[in-house]
């Protein structure tokens, strides 16, 4: 028998219930795990290629560009940007993320925003105290003006 | 359709689990591949890429989470996928894209990042089986393949031991390979006492589960020239897919195989293969898929292989070597670079590339396949200088 829409009733059909449950571990990487070592040491590093001098976040082991072996990673030292800002409620807490780029990198992170940052301001990660850190985004609380 | 050449291949090692990211790993092995060519990424006209289920990363957009690494940014890229088999049938799918005159070059990565699946990824397949007759059984692949090897022996009086041989031949092969993860020299007896895991499958008589990438450059005639002066060409192609519903077949022989087979030897203009082929790397995730797959690909004749084994001719210095490189019983099984690594392994051995694994007689043609899905696909490549 068909259902057109809404199944109100399930047992006018026969059916099957199932689920299949999904457990990872996942690896950072060769970059991830340089990515993660310096933000547990209040660092964002961006992969640097030799080749064509152009700087990645998040860090690869491999140029965007022209497919070489990258092995220099650098600390991102010009300041970010607001490129857009997504803002949500929850109960009467503002949730707000922002996409961040980096002065003189490519690609950009997604993280939050304190309540008074707006598209266009330069900002900085505010780290968790040093004991805090896991060694993952959240040691980012989120990110506040310049 | 044009000629088509292999000008290089690369793979990474095959372990457990890895710490590169399967972008990284198909990174190390294209760019390996890249090297051995002596080409760069902006040459390489279009990018296939193989990876099996996308439950073991759990990441359901597998063919563009890899791409990065695999080099596809801003390419006329392609996922292609036949579970297992998708190792041979990625460097298939290139193979056209050249063939048709439509890329001069076309690079082919596969890659399996399998370790992130707990508690066992094993349970990734879950996935696969249909859901009201098979997955309320609590199946895994293990026990159907249980069901498949029981039957090839039943049918041709073939015992556990004779198949042992294959696991003994393999694991002890790979012994010389640098990428392999189970390499050793073991016994039948070993193999007989090893672990029960669904009889008559026991511990060795099954590959591994692993990480790992693996793969290749094609070219057509004309740009393959200028980059080696030699080309190893892919002179036939063959796969066919059966019903997901396997209690279809008779388990004692992969008739999709022979049909595969038949495909690429017609291409290939090959007419008795077990004259014309020089050696073989046959699809081993179980010791008795060797078996089984010889037969199908019309090298033994059916209920024959074992006894091949059991004469040594199967031997890397044997008048027919079969799985020099190791196979997946010994080099390891990251599902799709598994398939891949065979490709890779034809290339190394027709080009006298193999090192110590080099197989003793001159080879001339040699052809690699994988099997996959539900007992269900073969997919064949045959390769000459």
């Amino acid at each position: 028998m068909p259902i057109n829409e809404r199944i109100c009733d399930v047992t006018r059909i026969r059916n099957w219930q199932d689920s299949i449950p999904l457990h990872y571990l996942y690896t950072t990487g060769i970059a991830g795990e340089r990515f993660f070592k310096g933000i547990m040491q209040g660092k964002i590093l961006a992969s640097r290629c030799k080749r064509c001098k152009e700087s990645f976040i998040p860090p690869r082991i491999y140029c965007v560009n022209c497919y070489s072996k990258i092995e220099e990673f650098v600390e991102v030292g010009g300041r970010g940007r607001v490129v857009a800002v997504a803002e949500r409620r929850k109960g009467r807490k503002r949730i707000r993320y922002a996409f961040v780029r980096f002065e003189g990198i490519k690609g950009g992170i997604i993280h939050s925003i304190d309540d008074d940052v707006k598209v266009g301001d330069y900002v900085k990660p505010v780290f968790l105290p040093r004991e805090k850190r896991k060694g993952d985004l959240s040691d980012i609380t989120f990110f506040v003006k310049t | 359709m044009r000629k088509v050449a292999v000008i290089g291949a690369g793979m990474t090692l095959f372990r457990r689990r890895m710490m590169e990211t399967g972008r990284e790993l198909s990174f190390e092995a294209t760019r390996m591949a890249l090297d051995s060519a002596g080409m760069e990424m902006k040459e390489v006209e279009g990018v296939v890429m193989g990876s099996a289920p996308d439950a073991f990363d759990g990441v359901h957009m597998k063919g563009e989470y890899l791409l990065e690494g695999a080099g596809g940014i801003n390419r006329p890229y392609t996922r292609v996928f036949v579970g297992g088999a998708t190792g041979v049938f990625v460097p298939i799918s290139a193979w056209w894209h050249v063939a048709s005159g439509l890329f001069d070059t076309c690079l082919a990565v596969a890659e399996e990042k399998m370790s992130p699946f707990l508690p066992h990824p094993q349970y990734a397949f879950w996935t696969i089986f249909d859901h009201t007759l098979e997955r309320p059984l609590g199946v895994n692949l293990l026990w159907i393949f249980s069901l498949e090897m029981r039957r090839y022996m039943e049918v041709h009086g073939i015992r556990e031991e004779d198949i042992a041989l294959v696991s003994v031949k393999n694991k002890g092969n790979a012994l010389d390979h640098p990428c392999s993860q189970v390499a050793a020299r073991i016994t039948v007896d070993d193999v007989m006492k090893s672990e029960p895991i669904c009889l008559p499958v026991k511990r060795l008589d099954v590959s591994p589960t692993s990480d790992g990438a693996a793969a290749v450059i094609l070219a057509s005639e004309d740009v393959a020239k200028k980059y080696t002066d030699e080309p190893v060409w892919i002179d036939g192609v063959g796969w066919n897919v059966d019903t997901q519903y396997w209690t279809n077949r008779d388990l004692y022989y992969p008739e999709y195989l022979e049909k595969a087979a038949r495909m690429a030897y017609k291409m290939a203009r090959i007419e008795n293969p077990r004259k014309q082929l020089d050696f073989a790397e046959v699809y081993d995730p179980f010791d008795y898929k060797e078996l089984h797959h010889l037969e199908g690909l019309l090298l033994a004749e059916k209920g024959k292989a074992a006894e091949m084994t059991k004469e040594g001719i199967t031997q890397r210095d044997g008048d027919f070597p079969v799985n020099p490189s190791g196979g997946l019983l010994g080099v390891g099984n990251p599902i799709a670079a598994a398939g891949m690594m065979k490709v890779c392994e034809v290339f190394w051995q027709l080009r006298g590339e193999a090192g110590k694994r080099q197989v003793k007689k001159e080879v001339k043609r040699g052809l690699a396949q994988a099997w996959g899905d539900l007992l269900q696909i073969g997919t064949v490549i045959t390769m000459r200088r």
